[in-house]
């Protein structure tokens, strides 16, 4: 163990939404001194404005804090941020791989989450050092003894000594920057051996190119280094490491142990893959790091610019978004209803609703968003295999042998008076049931398993409003199974828009095609002459409704010589119809492809 | 071609609860304060207009009429003081049923005044009262009878359809027995709900009943042609008039062609500049009598956009616009500018195109704002 590395410390926080993780972050930066009062922004580590907006956190981020303990020493501390939604599993992964430490935060009234749980087992099989912290035990319905009950059951951690904070109020904040120091280990990893330090997240820079976060495991790094990519062997020469202090501060060198970021004008982010070994090309070693498994995108859905001039524009923001975020993946493909555009792949449906949010909001772009689709695989008479992620791409019925649709496993906690109105829900969705386990007297885990189109739909939101938000989710897949699939179309004018076909199980069809075609008509307004909207499968119409035409719009009033007034008012009409999508001869709104999201079954 | 002059008259005795006009209750206004300061206004413009005569003037509110005879005298002379008038101008004052008396109309009648507006609005008394007006339908037919009796042969009566809580048979009978009376000129509106009013905001609260947008649409359909049996000249989407009896000074506006107005809230639109005065009565006389121009708005018509009004503006009237005066007017052909629309709306059937002008189809009026999008730069 090199000298320094004995007083470095690597941590992660894992917590659910709300527990207070970005609070607590901010206390043990604010109480090391990492940044001056004036320069504490709230939340220092949620950099995003929507992250900001959504009291979430989406990108991990890390910060390295200087903190003097009680036994006088002087230590470093690298907090890596990770995010608490379930669509980021993969890039929780990535900030253990980096870490000894995790500090496990539970909210002293709630009790530990599904999805805490879950990355909680994530860290124990990273061999990660937990060290419990019961926060917010200043709540007046604070049961910190009930709680430390609960992780001692649920995941069979010792919690004796976890300690009892409040992020807010600043409470056990010394106590838990003690823990970190004498619980969690210092890194391991020899400053004398070959370079190997583990990507595990990237940005783009417009002056330093792509940069790269690493944690250095065996070796050192500086300025001068040639280092090599192990998966590409491309050779970069380091023009600048550093550390997040938290803003970004170039330092002589990083060496085994530490964290902190190279930049090596690289031009294109694919030569930074995250999860990759960074090695030096002169002494290089000779085997890889253990890389995480990449994250896979469990929903699709088409994005469109309204304005087909904006095709070139969209793909230029697409690059840009992926250039900090490698989970989100697009490929070009063209709708006969909404013409050039991208399939893009997400990691779940809070991803698609951000990236669909930061291209309009930070490249200012107006966007048609086709209701997600998660992957079918098709097995076809001929013998072939294939997978679907749009519902317009699925063969002709002749073709197809059997479909198969991805399920996932997925773990429910709730308070025990809510079982049965979530046993209804999973039933709703084509649920299976696995098993219930009771965690404490009143709080139950429940597992099932279930398609995961059904948990893409409206199910997250309904089981919060089922269970008064109480319920909290984890979900894992758990492969493919056959199921009785048919494609939903919908005709507007007796023409198919493919931009509205979802593939939707067939005892649910007639329901889901009634209630479709019931929010069009209330969601596409008059056009000039009657428009049917009809939901058929195969050449069966199923469901049938009529937007009448428009009768009138005329302005018969007085407004004598004030014609700028007329002429604004015929200019917010005109606005309006530029929000619309010309579908053959129908003006369809951008919410009507996404109005599969608002149906209920 | 002579000048075409508003003049506004801001005040009511109570704002009715549909009006976004600028139009504030009389109650403690410094009225003859505001007739001065339009004089004064008016004064600004003489050396401007010199050499030109008025062809078309039009006193509008708000309600004129609420102006006592000194105060009406006072407005007409100081009108004259700053224009002359040709010959047959025609001269139009707006007045409402309840601020009328027999004295009144015979000053007016000697004030020149040849063409009266009657903002009569509805016959049904429940409707009246819904509406906010300040007169019953005897008064509104008291004043069309004083009006005639006072020497007056050119009135226009205003109606309104689409009210909350009107029947198709309401509005029929309504606008039959307004025929009835044999004003030579009809105006047609459909209620508009304008936010900030009180309807706007009762509508905002979902408790204003309205007829739907069938009913609606039967509504307007229906007076254009019961009015044309009855011999009316439906020459504009919502005014109807006798032959020769179509307002002059309101196709000033439909023409696109220049005027002046003056007074709180009036706009002028000259030398490709519309100009809106201050809304606020208060503000409009602080600026004048600080001698400067009460403009709150201003803004230069490009030429583009001169076009485009003009065609949504022209194509208003049923006439439509000519294709000899287009290219008269802008030096180039309408076809250049506008053929493939005009050709995608024929082909909607919303416009009809007899190769010398392009006008609305009946169909096309009731989507007329949906033909004028189509014109908009």
């Amino acid at each position: 163990m090199g000298e320094t590395s004995r007083y470095l410390r690597n941590f992660c926080i894992i917590a659910h939404i709300d527990h207070g993780k970005s609070t607590l972050a901010d206390r043990l930066i604010e109480y090391t001194g990492a940044l001056s009062e004036r320069e504490m922004a709230e939340q220092v580590l949620d950099t995003m404005d929507l992250e900001r907006e959504r009291g979430i956190t989406i990108k991990l981020q890390a910060v390295r804090l200087n903190y003097r303990a009680r036994d006088g020493q002087m230590y470093t501390l690298n907090l890596i941020d990770t995010p608490g939604h379930v669509d980021f599993t993969y890039e929780v992964s990535r900030s253990l791989a980096a870490c000894e430490g995790a500090l496990l935060v539970v909210d002293a009234a709630q009790g530990i989450e599904a999805q805490t749980l879950a990355n909680v087992y994530l860290a124990l099989e990273n061999n990660l050092e937990i060290v419990p912290v019961v926060n917010k035990i200043d709540l007046p319905s604070a049961e910190p003894e009930r709680v430390k009950a609960e992780i001692e059951e649920v995941i069979g951690l010792d919690a004796s000594e976890a300690i009892l904070a409040s992020a807010k109020s600043g409470i056990g904040v010394e106590e838990i920057l003690e823990a970190i120091v004498s619980k969690i280990p210092p890194p391991e990893g020899n400053d004398n051996a070959p370079l190997k330090a583990l990507i595990f997240d990237s940005h783009f820079d417009p002056y330093k190119g792509a940069v790269s976060y690493i944690r250095v495991m065996e070796g050192r790094v500086s300025k001068g280094t040639k280092i090599k990519m192990m998966s590409t062997g491309r050779v970069f020469e380091v023009t600048e490491v550093g550390v997040f202090a938290p803003a970004m501060k170039i330092v002589r060198e990083l060496k085994a142990g530490e964290v902190g970021f190279v930049a090596a004008s690289i031009k294109n982010v694919k030569d930074t893959q995250v999860g990759d070994t960074i090695t030096d090309s002169e002494k290089p070693a000779l085997f890889p790091l253990p890389g995480y498994r990449k994250a896979t995108p469990m929903v699709y859905c088409g994005l469109y610019p309204v304005d087909t001039g904006d095709y070139g524009n969209l793909r230029d923001a697409l690059e840009k978004l992926h250039l900090n975020d490698s989970s989100l993946v697009f490929e070009p493909e063209t709708s006969v209803a909404l013409g050039f555009g991208y399939r893009c792949g997400f990691l779940g449906l809070l991803h698609m609703e951000i990236v669909q949010e930061r291209l309009e909001r930070e490249y200012n772009l107006n966007l048609i968003t086709t209701a997600p689709s998660v992957v079918y695989k098709v097995n076809k008479t001929n013998g072939e295999t294939v997978m679907v992620d749009n519902p317009s791409n699925l063969p002709p019925d002749q073709e197809i042998l059997s479909i198969e649709e991805p399920n996932v496993k997925a773990t429910i906690m709730v308070p025990s008076d809510y079982v049965g109105s979530i046993m209804e829900l999973n039933q709703e969705k084509r649920g299976a049931y696995l098993n219930m386990e009771y965690l404490s007297a009143n709080r139950v885990m429940l597992t099932y398993e279930m398609p995961l189109s059904e948990i893409v739909f409206d199910y997250f939101d309904q089981l919060k409003s089922r269970t008064r938000g109480y319920a909290s989710l984890d979900y894992e897949l758990a492969g493919y199974k056959e199921a009785d699939l048919v494609k939903l179309d919908i005709m507007l004018n007796s023409e198919l828009v493919d931009a509205l076909s979802s593939i939707v199980h067939r005892d649910k069809a007639f329901n889901r095609g009634k209630a479709l075609a019931e929010k069009l008509k209330e969601i596409i307004p008059r056009q000039m002459f009657e428009v049917p909207v009809q939901a058929t499968v195969g050449n069966r119409v199923i469901a049938r409704e009529t937007i009448k035409a428009m009768r009138k719009n005329v302005l018969d009033k007085c407004y004598g010589g004030d014609i700028t007034r007329k002429r604004k008012l015929l200019e917010k009409q005109k606005e309006g119809k530029k929000r619309m999508k010309q579908v053959g001869s129908v003006e369809i709104p951008q919410e009507a492809f996404m109005a599969v999201l608002q149906i209920d079954d | 071609m002579g000048l075409a002059v508003y003049v506004h008259i801001p005040f009511c005795v109570r704002k009715c609860n549909y009006c976004d006009f600028p139009s504030y209750p009389v109650a403690g206004m410094d009225v003859d304060g505001y007739l001065a300061a339009m004089g004064r206004e008016m004064s600004w413009y003489k050396g401007d207009i010199a050499g030109t005569e008025v062809s078309t003037l039009y006193v509008g509110g708000g309600t004129p009429s609420i102006l006592a005879n000194g105060q009406l005298e006072f407005l007409f002379e100081a009108i004259r003081h700053n224009f002359t008038f040709e010959a047959d101008a025609e001269i139009s004052l707006e007045a409402n049923p309840g601020t009328l008396d027999f004295s009144k109309l015979n000053l007016l009648k000697e004030l020149g005044v040849n063409r009266l507006s009657l903002g009569v609005q509805g016959l049904d008394p429940g409707l009246l009262k819904r509406l906010g007006r300040i007169h019953t339908p005897g008064q509104a037919l008291e004043a069309f009878d004083l009006a005639r009796r006072a020497g007056f042969t050119n009135i226009n009566l205003d109606l309104m359809h689409g009210l909350p809580g009107m029947t198709e048979e309401g509005w029929r009978q309504t606008l039959q027995q307004a025929v009835a009376l044999g004003p030579e000129h009809i105006s047609v509106y459909g209620l508009i709900i304008e936010e900030e009013t009180p309807f706007g905001l009762e509508y905002e609260a979902g408790s204003l009943e309205l007829p739907d947008e069938e009913e609606r649409a039967r509504m307007f359909a229906w007076s254009g042609e019961f009015l044309t049996e009855s011999g009316y000249n439906h020459y504009e989407i919502s005014n109807y008039a006798l032959p020769g009896r179509e307002c002059r000074h309101n196709q000033v506006y439909w023409r696109n062609e220049k005027y002046l107005g003056f007074g709180a809230g009036a706009a002028s639109y000259r030398h490709r500049v519309r100009r809106t005065n201050y809304r606020q009565v208060g503000q409009y006389m602080a600026v004048v009598s600080q001698g400067r121009l009460p403009l709150e708005e201003k803004e230069e018509t490009a030429p583009a956009q001169e076009i485009s009004e003009t065609m949504f503006l022209g194509l208003r009237l049923t006439a439509g616009v000519q294709r000899s005066w287009f290219l008269q007017r802008f030096g180039i052909e309408l076809d250049q500018v506008y053929g493939d629309r005009v050709a995608a709306l024929v082909s909607k059937g919303l416009l009809l195109d007899d190769g010398d002008s392009v006008r609305l189809s009946s169909s096309g009026i009731l989507l007329a704002n949906e033909v004028f999008c189509e014109f908009l730069p």
